[in-house]
């Protein structure tokens, strides 16, 4: 099966790399209809993007990605993003640690809510948080009088991109700490270490892969998320205007060039997320794993 | 080689009874090395259960309440707009367009990838969950730029007048980029870790390849597939950016249900609003439930576990 | 350090792991719970860690209560069976883990903490590789860089969970030996967990042998090899044969014959279980007093001759082994076994009968 023999009694077999032999049958089948219809439907029409945005020159290009709409769009999205991509891991990190670790009324079905961005469309996530914290809303009214106003503000982008990215962390951190070997805690126990010593010097770091990768993905999500922000953000241009909406508004104005501009940094953004991403998990099985 | 037996065991083994001759009184400072305090647990449990009650579950709740703020006979009212229905329709309609198609995909890609070693295969992987990272808007924007009247295959469409673009077609096409990974991501490594033994078996045992997947692998997936085709159903009934990109948004024809909820929120038609949307979450209550019961009853056969 | 365990119960739920145990290590002494798995073994070495809390009974360290001592002031080294080694620390880093979280005056400088790790090191062979993750050592190393973690802390007395559990033959082997002159070097009183007889006998001082909970027998292997003291230790350390028999006035019978057996003390009359190891057979020409059988197959092995004989009656067949050298009988040929050592126990058949060879 290694095939050490058929590469050297045919040599092409070395420049053109083949599958290696199954009885099997359908792969040419399953394997080409799948990379069809990637291609029709994703790489295609995403080429066109860098294709149209090649049309434009350099300077034409530069001078729409700096223009100051932009660049305020862009800090928003990045701005919020980040921020709630933090709140996430904070509080996606406590809500694993309870669900995993803990046993009381109720977890079952918190564990179910915690899926519920992943499931509620995001326009209906928009308007429900737009009216609950609405100055007249629910929790709105409570924060009033505080001083703090979220809907229509920097502040409301926030919560909506931490509503959308929550799942991400909690997902990512949960089966990890329900493989976590509490044979290392009772080890750290019998070596003398507090339990606050054991949860920042053995539990944190051993979740610490995880927590990135979880803040990654939440944020990534973040960046791109249209649907739940654009009701409660206000969308004042250069304020609390996204990067989403942005190429939206452009598209509307048929000023396709800056939708294309802005999306190709989105793109190549994301990329690089991704890239983090897949490098991060390899990174964190090569050096944890095995044990 | 002789030798006497001893008599008994060398341990006096006291019954039972002798356990409830020491009352428990070490309740003192002793409590298990890797867990917390019960006074800590209970903040934390406190924290967590609020955190999510205030950003999860405070929306959810104000969907129905808001929905049913004029009464039962707004809000059947709201659902009964010829507009609502036209919506709603249409949602069905793209849902079940795109959705069996990405199933379709989604045995396709997996039946490729885990059955066969292939070159290029892990960037194949990473090609399918592509649409994950990127921005529904852009999702959109894409197929404006392809099929849009300034579009790459603009001006050959205009001149056999299709149109893709502000149409069904366009629609269609969105959702389905944006839900492509769904079906394939559940299967994929359910299948790899499957192996192939059980179809080599039925090979060997001289059925078809036809018969092989319907009769072996596909009984062996029917779970995960079914899970992967919930989510992807969930997504695409309820995606918002994508399809607002390509819609056009000509109410009646064009509008999806989550449209429909934007054009009558931001018409200040609040009840109407809330009421369409109230239809798409329960359609995600209905999703997380079915999801949750899946896992529950089935969570060995959905997932690929690590080592048995 | 000296160890008493004084009348320790344990539940887990409505499954009793502890039911009583008695025991006391001395100063120095080596230790080994042995028993199957479910027999309460590592539990009791949980006890005594601190690691679980006993509904009943005391642990003393040196006299001293330890119920209101969390694992954390125990000073316990404990090895636990797949080593739990902190996988983002380097050797060194999990070596000095138990220096580096003590407090205040207590905690030795970063150059000291240093120091000790790489002197533990060089004391389990493997200096030099300091800097290496747990994930790029062998599993005899993460092995031996557990016990010097453990070792690290100077600790009262060495627990160790299946401590060769998760090595290849060879590899536990040599781990063996070499864990018994660490032990002979440093003189810390220790007690491992194993289920594995050979391992019991060779390593340790002395052998507590468990089963449901409870200790069936303690005592030196020797003690444990010569004398077991209930038909359980008979069955689990070896191979064993066990017919029943009815004792009637001091006389074994199995079936319609009277048995010879060598002295032993006397079992009241009754049902009763006789148990002989396949080497303690002697084949005889004299039948008074013998077992009547018949050679069904015979085995070779590289140290014996293993030949199977049944007795009749509802028995399977005896198992007899005899040195490599001897001569092999023919199947089919009538024989007769005579016991050179055994152990009668009283009660029916029946009762112990799953842990029959």
């Amino acid at each position: 099966m290694t095939g050490q023999a058929s590469l050297s009694s045919r040599p092409l077999a070395r420049l053109w790399p083949r599958r290696r032999p199954s009885v099997l049958p359908g792969f040419g089948l399953t394997l080409g209809f799948a990379v069809f219809y990637l291609g029709l439907l994703v790489l295609l029409p995403l080429a066109a993007v860098f294709l149209r945005a090649a049309g434009l020159t350099p300077e034409a290009f530069w001078a729409l990605v700096t223009h100051p709409r932009t660049i305020a769009a862009l800090r928003v999205s990045f701005g919020a993003s980040l921020v709630a991509a933090f709140i996430n891991v904070g509080f996606g990190a406590l809500t694993a640690w309870v669900l995993v670790r803990y046993r009381f009324p109720g977890r079952r079905l918190l564990d179910a809510v915690v899926d519920l961005p992943f499931a509620l469309p995001t326009a209906v996530a928009g308007i429900a948080l737009s009216s609950l914290y609405a100055v007249n809303g629910p929790l709105g009214g409570l924060l009033a009088p505080l001083g703090i106003k979220v809907a229509y503000t920097w502040l409301g982008v926030v919560v909506a991109l931490t509503f959308i990215g929550l799942p991400f962390v909690v997902r990512t951190v949960q089966p990890v700490l329900e493989d976590l070997d509490k044979g290392q805690e009772e080890a750290a126990a019998t070596l003398g270490a507090s339990r606050w010593q054991t949860l920042r010097r053995v539990v944190l770091p051993a979740l610490a892969p995880a927590l990135l990768t979880g803040f990654t993905l939440a944020f990534a999500r973040a960046v791109g998320e249209y649907g739940s922000v654009i009701f409660i953000a206000g969308n004042l241009p250069y304020r609390t205007e996204i990067a989403p909406l942005l190429i939206v508004i452009q598209l509307g104005e048929y000023n396709y060039a800056g939708a294309t501009a802005l999306a190709v940094v989105m793109l190549v953004i994301a990329f690089v997320l991704l890239l983090a991403i897949n490098l991060l998990q390899a990174w964190s099985r090569r050096r944890l794993g095995g044990v | 080689m002789d030798h006497p037996m001893p008599p008994a065991p060398a341990s006096p083994t006291p019954g039972p009874s002798a356990a409830r001759a020491f009352p428990s009184r070490r309740r003192g400072r002793w409590h298990p090395p890797t867990t917390e305090t019960a006074p800590t647990r209970a903040v934390l449990i406190a924290g967590a259960v609020l955190f999510l009650l205030l950003v999860l579950l405070a929306p959810l709740i104000s969907v129905f309440a808001e929905a049913l703020a004029d009464g039962l006979p707004g809000y059947v009212a709201a659902l009964t707009d010829p507009e609502a229905l036209s919506a709603i329709r249409l949602t069905l309609l793209v849902a079940v367009l795109s959705v069996p198609l990405n199933a379709l995909f989604g045995l396709a890609a997996a039946w490729a990838i885990a059955k066969f070693e292939f070159p290029g295969k892990s960037l194949f992987i990473t090609v399918i969950d592509l649409p994950f990272s990127i921005s529904p808007v852009i999702a959109g924007l894409v197929y404006v730029l392809v099929y849009g009247a300034h579009g790459v295959l603009g001006p050959f469409l205009q001149a056999h007048d299709l149109q893709v673009v502000f149409a069904l077609p366009g629609i269609v096409l969105a959702t389905m980029f944006v839900t492509v990974p769904f079906v394939a991501r559940e299967l994929i490594p359910l299948m790899q870790e499957q192996g192939t033994g059980d179809e080599e078996a039925a090979l060997s045992l001289g059925a078809s390849g036809w018969q092989t997947f319907w009769r072996v692998t596909l009984p062996n997936v029917k779970w995960a597939l079914l899970y992967g085709v919930l989510l992807c159903n969930a997504r695409a009934m309820g995606e918002f950016g994508a399809v607002a990109v390509v819609s056009g948004r000509i109410r009646g024809f064009t509008n999806t249900m989550p449209l429909q909820v934007e054009i009558l929120y931001n018409e200040y038609n609040t009840v109407a609003a809330f009421a369409v949307a109230s239809l798409l979450a329960v359609l995600a209550l209905a999703t997380l439930v079915l999801k949750t019961l899946l896992e529950w009853r089935y969570g060995d056969a959905l997932m690929a576990r690590r080592g048995h | 350090m000296r160890i008493d365990i004084q009348g320790i119960h344990k539940e887990f739920g409505q499954f009793p792991a502890l039911r009583g145990v008695e025991l006391t290590i001395g100063d120095g002494e080596l230790i080994a719970l042995l028993g199957p798995s479910g027999s309460g073994k590592t539990t009791l070495l949980r006890v005594i860690a601190g690691l679980e809390r006993p509904d009943a009974g005391q642990i003393l360290f040196n006299g001293a209560d330890m119920a209101d001592t969390p694992v954390q002031e125990r000073n316990v080294g404990f090895v636990f069976q797949h080593y739990a080694l902190f996988r983002h620390m380097t050797v060194e880093d999990n070596i000095a883990f138990g220096l580096a979280v003590r407090r205040g005056r207590q905690r030795p400088s970063r150059a000291q903490r240093r120091a000790r790790a790489r002197e533990l090191l060089e004391l389990v062979q493997m200096g030099g590789l300091h800097h290496r993750f747990p994930a790029q050592l062998s599993g005899g190393q993460r092995q031996r860089v557990a016990l010097a973690r453990a070792l690290a802390i100077d600790p009262a007395v060495l627990l160790l969970d299946e401590p060769f559990g998760a090595l290849d033959a060879k590899v536990r082997k040599d781990l063996r030996r070499w864990l018994r002159a660490l032990h002979d070097e440093t003189g810390h009183t220790t007690v491992f967990v194993t289920h594995d007889q050979e391992e019991a006998l060779e390593l340790a001082d002395r052998v507590v042998v468990m089963r449901d909970g409870i200790i069936e027998q303690i005592g030196t292997p020797e003690d444990l090899c010569l004398r077991p003291a209930t038909p359980f230790v008979y069955g689990f350390l070896g191979d064993t044969n066990m017919l029943a028999v009815l004792v009637r006035e001091g006389t074994a019978w199995l079936g319609d014959r009277a048995l010879a057996l060598p002295p032993a003390p006397p079992v009241p009359d009754g049902p009763a279980r006789l148990y002989v190891r396949p080497h303690d057979f002697r084949f005889t020409d004299d039948s008074d007093g013998a077992i009547p059988g018949t050679v069904q197959a015979i085995r070779r092995r590289l140290d014996a001759l293993r030949i199977e004989v049944s007795v009749g009656g509802h028995h399977g067949p005896v198992e007899v082994a005899l040195p490599a050298p001897a001569p092999a009988p023919e199947p089919g040929q009538t024989v007769w076994l005579r016991p050179i050592a055994h152990g009668l126990f009283p009660g029916g058949q029946g009762v112990f009968s799953e842990y029959e060879a």
